[in-house]
């Protein structure tokens, strides 16, 4: 058991993370969501109706559609686009998809290869671009699940103000939407830039997401 | 390798039952 998490100890960090910090979010969510419901007259909900609410799952997902198009562009950027001395870059000479011998596919795949790298056709191409199908799935899932969320809590807002609703494609028409939306993305491209050129100059001894302390500053994605 | 797809799974489980509820969530209001 101990090995077990030891073997899984980045993953299961970060899962308890999150659930931790989801936990914090709903608590501090449905405190605030009531505070303005009483604000406005209206009555506060309970824990478990406010885990299904609109207001928690858009505040949720605005967030979740984010980081997975942070992550799925990170992937598909770093095959064509390079930093020149950054870690999370390759190398100038390997821009691109690179050649079956380098990706082991193929009759270059080694015993142990997944067995998707050895076939040809169609279920080879699916699988090697099933990470970036798989993240941009989720970004899509995430950013419509924010949108319809955040929709109804628009809507809600705008009977309580007796206002006219709107419709889902109204909805996507609003500055509300947008900024939700692009307030989140600002941070990431940032955060996603910040880690490409800091990593050129800047060391964390042990990390693989920092080249080796000693690696000269053009040295171009050599995880330490 | 067991040890592995539990993770993956835990993770996929994870987040389809996000996107799934919260999608419903909004979508119940149609």
């Amino acid at each position: 058991m101990r090995l077990w998490a030891r073997h899984n100890s980045l993953s299961l960090v970060f899962l308890a993370l999150f659930i931790a910090a989801l936990i914090g979010q709903s608590i501090a969510g449905q405190r605030a969501f009531n505070e303005q419901q009483l604000q406005h007259g209206g009555e506060g909900i309970s824990y478990t109706r406010y885990l299904v609410s609109s207001h928690f799952g858009s505040a949720v997902l605005e967030n979740w559609q984010s980081e997975y198009l942070q992550f799925a562009l990170f992937i598909v950027a770093t095959v064509w686009l390079i930093q020149r001395g950054s870690n999370e870059s390759k190398p100038p000479g390997d821009v691109g998809r690179e050649s079956d011998h380098k990706q082991l596919v193929g009759p270059h795949a080694q015993r142990n290869s997944p067995s998707w790298a050895r076939v040809e056709g169609l279920g080879r191409r699916l699988y090697e671009n099933s990470l970036i199908i798989v993240m941009a799935t989720i970004f899509l899932a995430a950013w419509f699940g924010q949108s319809v969320t955040a929709w109804t809590e628009y809507n809600a807002d705008q009977r309580e103000h007796g206002a006219s609703s709107v419709s889902w494609l109204g909805y996507l028409d609003r500055p509300d939407f947008w900024e939700k939306t692009l307030q989140n993305w600002q941070s990431e491209f940032l955060a996603v830039g910040t880690m490409a050129v800091f990593t050129i100059y800047l060391r964390q001894r042990g990390s693989p997401e920092s080249k080796p302390v000693g690696a000269p500053h053009d040295q171009t994605g050599t995880s330490g | 390798v067991t040890q592995m797809r539990t993770m993956f799974a835990v993770y996929v489980v994870l987040i389809a039952a996000g996107l799934v509820l919260y999608i419903t969530v909004g979508l119940a209001h149609l």
